[in-house]
């Protein structure tokens, strides 16, 4: 048994210590208090690597979020996290337009 | 199982090499994928990685930088793409208490620890794993979802056990629909995928221990993943540890929910049309890439040129593929032999190069089965399955 586990070469479990890369904060200035919970899950990346989207969109995802993963959005909640993802995009929009396309 | 767990002088060499590395500097430059709010950091040693595009940090999304493509037909292990769902990341498992539990609608229960599955006979696969939503972020219009380039793919040898095997030995009763894969990620909804009998039964699906020669790394899903040859990576469950069969199909979220592609023939739809219906994700379209050359490249005028790239299909081995400069008139590609039919295939070709100015390049490929890469892409409200015919813009002095 000790044998067939080496073969597979799965005697020792990987050892996950690695590089840690600094999570980016998610600036949370103007912010509802509710919208803390984004980050819960995932990093900020997830939010601000979005493409611009509609605040019927970003409504679609916080409500994604509450009903398939659970995140903990009070209905009263919804409107002003979706409003605040969709004001701080556009800022996020503008600097983007200013950056280097690489081929 | 004691005397099989790592020595502890064993467990502290290992500890000491990758604590080092934990405090060891981090390169990070930027990046900027070719979309609108495409700049990224380009990372070296997250993860246990070398330099990978980094889409999110936790849970772990990594994009394969392009260039990659073109050092060889195998993907490194540690260039490869990585993609989490949720947050519970299983980053710790203890291989001595580690079960794959196959149940359901079965003859026996079964409760296999490693070396179970290490005494079946292994196989060996060459496979490319692709994200159902490789190039979202060419999407137009665009989508929301994981904005990646064209680097959520890659290319290894994947070796285990026949999932046949395992399901052989608990014997599937008459009746049987589906068979659901489960892993360690148990965030909710716990992540889980269902492929019909007759897929699952295909002896070149496997469970994988290892990738191009190495033990799984737990981003790919140690101690044992799901590899399901020319269907999209969505169903190549990693830390696969529950079997369910299924007397009817699986209603579970991420088979009725998520991952699913209008119903039409090309699994298309128009931008901003009603809703229309939805069938799970499947298998991989073909696709091929350039990868000698990008977008932008200066060539001198009046020379060949040689161009070279990558070409899959996860719906049957690749039969051909042709470049052009207009869409219109192609010509053929030679193809290498290497690489199977699940993997990536190797192409190269002789471009003349015109005169100075703008020239384009296009590619496209064709499977045995006869479907054959669309020049103008599709659109889904998912962003998945992307295979329009890719195009450069040369510069020609």
């Amino acid at each position: 048994m000790k044998a067939s586990l080496l073969a597979l070469g799965l005697a020792i479990a990987p050892i996950t210590v690695s590089a840690q890369v600094a999570e980016p904060p998610l600036p949370l200035a103007g912010a509802p208090p509710s919208a803390a919970v984004c980050t819960a899950c995932h990093s900020s990346e997830m939010i601000d690597y979005q493409p611009r989207l509609t605040m019927a969109q970003w409504r679609a995802t916080v409500l994604k979020m509450k009903a398939a993963y659970g995140a903990p959005v009070a209905d009263k909640d919804v409107d002003d996290i979706a409003k605040w993802l969709a004001s701080r995009q556009v800022n996020a929009g503008q600097a983007a337009a200013g950056l280097r396309r690489l081929p | 199982m004691d005397h099989f767990a790592p020595s502890r002088r064993h467990f502290m060499g290992l500890l000491g090499v990758t604590a080092a590395a934990a405090f060891a500097p981090l390169r990070a430059t930027d990046v900027q994928l070719p979309f609108d709010n495409g700049e990224r950091r380009m990372v070296d040693g997250f993860e246990g990685k070398g330099q990978m595009i980094l889409q999110r940090t936790r849970a772990p999304l990594l994009e394969t930088p392009f260039e990659v493509y073109d050092r060889g037909l195998i993907t490194p292990v540690d260039r490869f793409y990585v993609r989490w769902h949720t947050a519970s990341t299983p980053r710790q498992i203890d291989i001595s208490t580690f079960r794959l539990n196959v149940h359901g609608h079965v003859e026996r229960e079964l409760s296999l620890t490693l070396a179970d599955i290490a005494s079946l006979p292994a196989r060996e696969v060459t496979a490319v794993s692709q994200c159902a939503g490789n190039s979202r972020g060419l999407f137009d219009p665009r989508v929301p979802g994981a904005q990646w380039g064209n680097g959520a793919m890659g290319n290894a040898v994947w070796r285990g056990v026949s999932l046949r095997q395992v399901l052989d030995r608990a014997g599937l009763k008459a009746g049987s629909v589906a068979i659901r894969f489960r892993g360690l990620d148990a965030a909710p909804p716990q992540f889980g995928k269902s492929l019909g009998v007759d897929v699952a039964r295909n002896d070149d699906v496997l469970l994988a221990t290892h990738m191009n020669g190495q033990p799984l790394p737990w981003v790919h899903g140690f101690p044992l993943r799901l590899v399901v040859p020319g269907w999209f990576a969505t169903y190549w469950v990693k830390t696969v540890s529950d079997i369910e069969v299924l007397t009817v199909e699986d209603d579970n979220y991420w088979m009725a929910k998520a991952y699913r592609v209008p119903a039409t023939p090309d699994g298309n739809t128009t931008p901003g049309a009603p809703a229309v219906a939805t069938t799970p994700i499947s298998t991989m379209p073909p696709r091929s890439f350039v990868t000698n050359l990008r977008d932008g490249d200066r060539l001198r005028a009046h020379r060949l040129q040689v161009i070279r790239g990558i070409a899959f299909s996860g719906k049957a081995a690749v039969r051909r593929v042709e470049w052009s400069n207009d869409g219109s008139s192609w010509r053929r590609c030679s193809l290498d032999t290497e690489g199977g039919a699940y993997g990536f295939r190797r192409w190269h070709a002789q471009m003349p190069v015109g005169s100075p100015g703008q020239q384009r390049l296009l590619v496209r490929a064709a499977d045995a089965a006869g479907n054959v890469q669309p020049l103008t892409a599709g659109w889904n409200p998912g962003g998945f399955m992307r295979n329009a015919v890719e195009s450069l813009n040369l510069v020609v002095t």
